[in-house]
């Protein structure tokens, strides 16, 4: 409990954290701009393709924001050295990992949470009367929701595990990218069924299932869970072998 | 209490500490010495814990690092005092650090006060000249007002105010009963402050003695001027010492540098046969030198 406090402090302590936060934002405007031409197209047209709960449009960006908190969160440590002194203060190097991975955890599920509500009533209020929104009565809306602040959670503790093994912040900027976009790109090379199967991997896909949106992926909502619990433990246990084994 | 017992640690294809034993003993400062590469640096990760031997151990009140109850109570560390992160403030950092050991927040507020920080505690780390940085080092190392201090040269950076505080600091750390290990390339500041010095080079221990010991071990050489130096360079020599004359001025009076003879034997053989002498200064040499020459 005392290094959870501990890295709680040093979270907020340091600036770049609030930026990221900050940057998560442009999640909200991306929703809001897709939401807003879309509206105007069906002005004109009447018909096309409906907002929904507008999270869609801005999926990706969460991941990668949340991911990038992760990362931040001990890639600093071990771009000074200052790694070595919190060592110093612990009982076991291991035991920095899950206290890491709670407070990013938390601190990603709560401000995923906020902006998944902020993105979806930005996406409401610019459809303002038309009936290509969703309200929360529709099946699964407010359950899309809800799910996305889990999913920023997971990408955070994905982040802290890539910047452990790899120890720098670029490499683990670069490692995060690509393993959270990298199944939307190699499904492209892939025959039917494994190509479905390879979109339904990512994060943002993995938490619509959760969710039970339809024609989200090609897993139910408990292959869902199981995949996502899988990126945390993996995540989690690649972090605390990394850190045991290797001298600081 | 601090005990490295045949302490080797292999890094690749570089044996950076081979076969190191040495204790260090509370209630006095020991001085760490070694050329840069020595395995000073090394043997202290070692013993913090954060690098695993490749073969011995090194002991914390008699267990391994990984194994004391409360670390931060029973020993401090300062291995680099760079090695912090700019962004944050310096009590944001020491607060951070203080919660990992459930420390109190005034406990903080305390250690910054006692390294002379109170007034830059808000200010973030990154605008810290070096000094200050030292100061904040040697600041998360108290926190726990732990009974084993280990600190990777302490004195880089402080001014001369800076250095006889922490001096001063030392000592009375260390009078309290506390174990203290410092390494430092400061030689004078090391004479200065240690009780006991463990010597290493290429990863091997050299010396492990007192300060005083060493230096008593290693005679300086007298000084001796008069005006009739070079008779009595002839009559010393006689006596088995090294002469070697300095600073020649015409005529007999001169400088004479005397080694292997102590300065009450050089003043009687100079009365014996009737020169005068207008100055005779035994000289001690200076840790450097000893130093210098034991590392050769």
């Amino acid at each position: 409990m005392n290094v959870v406090a501990s890295e709680w402090v040093k979270l907020r302590s340091l600036r770049s954290t609030y930026y990221v936060l900050a940057s998560t934002l442009s999640a909200v405007a991306l929703t809001g701009f897709a939401a807003l031409s879309i509206s105007r197209y069906h002005d004109i047209h009447a018909g096309g393709e409906p907002v929904g709960t507008g999270l869609g449009f801005s999926a990706d960006i969460p991941p990668v924001l949340f991911g990038m908190l992760g990362v931040l969160a001990i890639s600093g440590e071990y771009g000074t050295g200052m790694i070595r002194l919190t060592l110093t203060t612990i009982r076991r190097p291991w035991t920095l990992i899950p206290a890491k991975a709670a407070v990013v955890a938390a601190v990603a599920a709560i401000a995923g949470q906020v902006l998944a509500f902020a993105t979806y009533f930005t996406a409401q209020a610019v459809v303002g009367g038309r009936p290509i929104g969703a309200s929360f009565a529709e099946p699964a809306a407010l359950s899309e929701v809800l799910a996305t602040g889990a999913g920023c959670a997971v990408a955070a503790v994905t982040g802290l595990g890539l910047a452990t093994v790899l120890r720098s912040t670029s490499g683990a900027l670069v490692a995060l990218v690509a393993l959270l976009l990298s199944p939307t790109v190699i499904e492209r090379f892939l025959p039917a069924p494994w190509n479905d199967w390879s979109s339904s991997l990512t994060i943002p896909a993995l938490t619509r299932q959760l969710a039970g949106v339809p024609d989200a992926g090609a897993f139910g909502p408990l292959p869902a869970v199981a995949i996502l619990t899988s990126y945390v433990v993996i995540s989690l246990l690649a972090a605390a072998f990394a850190i045991t084994r290797r001298d600081a | 209490m601090i005990e490295v017992v045949e302490l080797t640690k292999v890094y690749g294809s570089t044996r950076a500490v081979s076969g190191l034993t040495f204790d260090v003993k509370p209630g006095q400062v020991t001085g760490f010495l070694g050329h840069n590469g020595a395995g000073k640096s090394t043997t202290m990760r070692v013993i913090l814990g954060l690098h695993a031997p490749t073969s011995g151990r090194a002991l914390i009140n008699g267990v391994r690092r990984r194994d004391l109850k409360d670390p931060m109570r029973e020993v401090g560390a300062m291995l680099d005092a760079t090695e912090v992160q700019g962004g944050r403030s310096a009590f944001d950092h020491l607060l951070a650090l203080a919660c990992a050991g459930g420390i109190a927040r005034r406990r903080v507020v305390r250690v910054l006060e006692e390294v002379g920080l109170a007034g830059a505690a808000r200010k973030r780390i990154a605008g810290f000249s070096q000094g200050m940085r030292q100061r904040l080092g040697i600041a998360a190392a108290l926190l726990g007002d732990p009974g084993v201090l280990i600190l990777d040269e302490p004195v880089n950076g402080l001014d001369p105010d800076g250095i006889r505080w922490l001096r001063t600091l030392l000592r009375s750390l260390a009078a309290e009963g506390r174990t203290v290990l410092l390494s430092s390339h400061l030689m004078t500041e090391m004479s200065l402050t240690a009780d006991r010095l463990v010597i290493i080079g290429r990863g091997q221990l050299i010396e492990d003695t007192s300060t005083a010991g060493l230096l008593a071990r290693f005679q300086g050489d007298v000084l001796v001027r008069s005006p009739h130096a070079a008779r009595l360079a002839r009559v010393l020599e006689a006596a088995g010492a090294t002469v070697r004359r300095t600073a020649s001025t015409p005529g007999d009076e001169g400088e004479l540098l005397v080694t292997g003879l102590p300065a009450a034997t050089v003043g009687d053989a100079a009365l014996a046969n009737g020169c005068a002498v207008h100055e005779l200064a035994p000289r001690q040499k200076s840790l450097e030198e000893v130093f210098m020459e034991i590392t050769r």
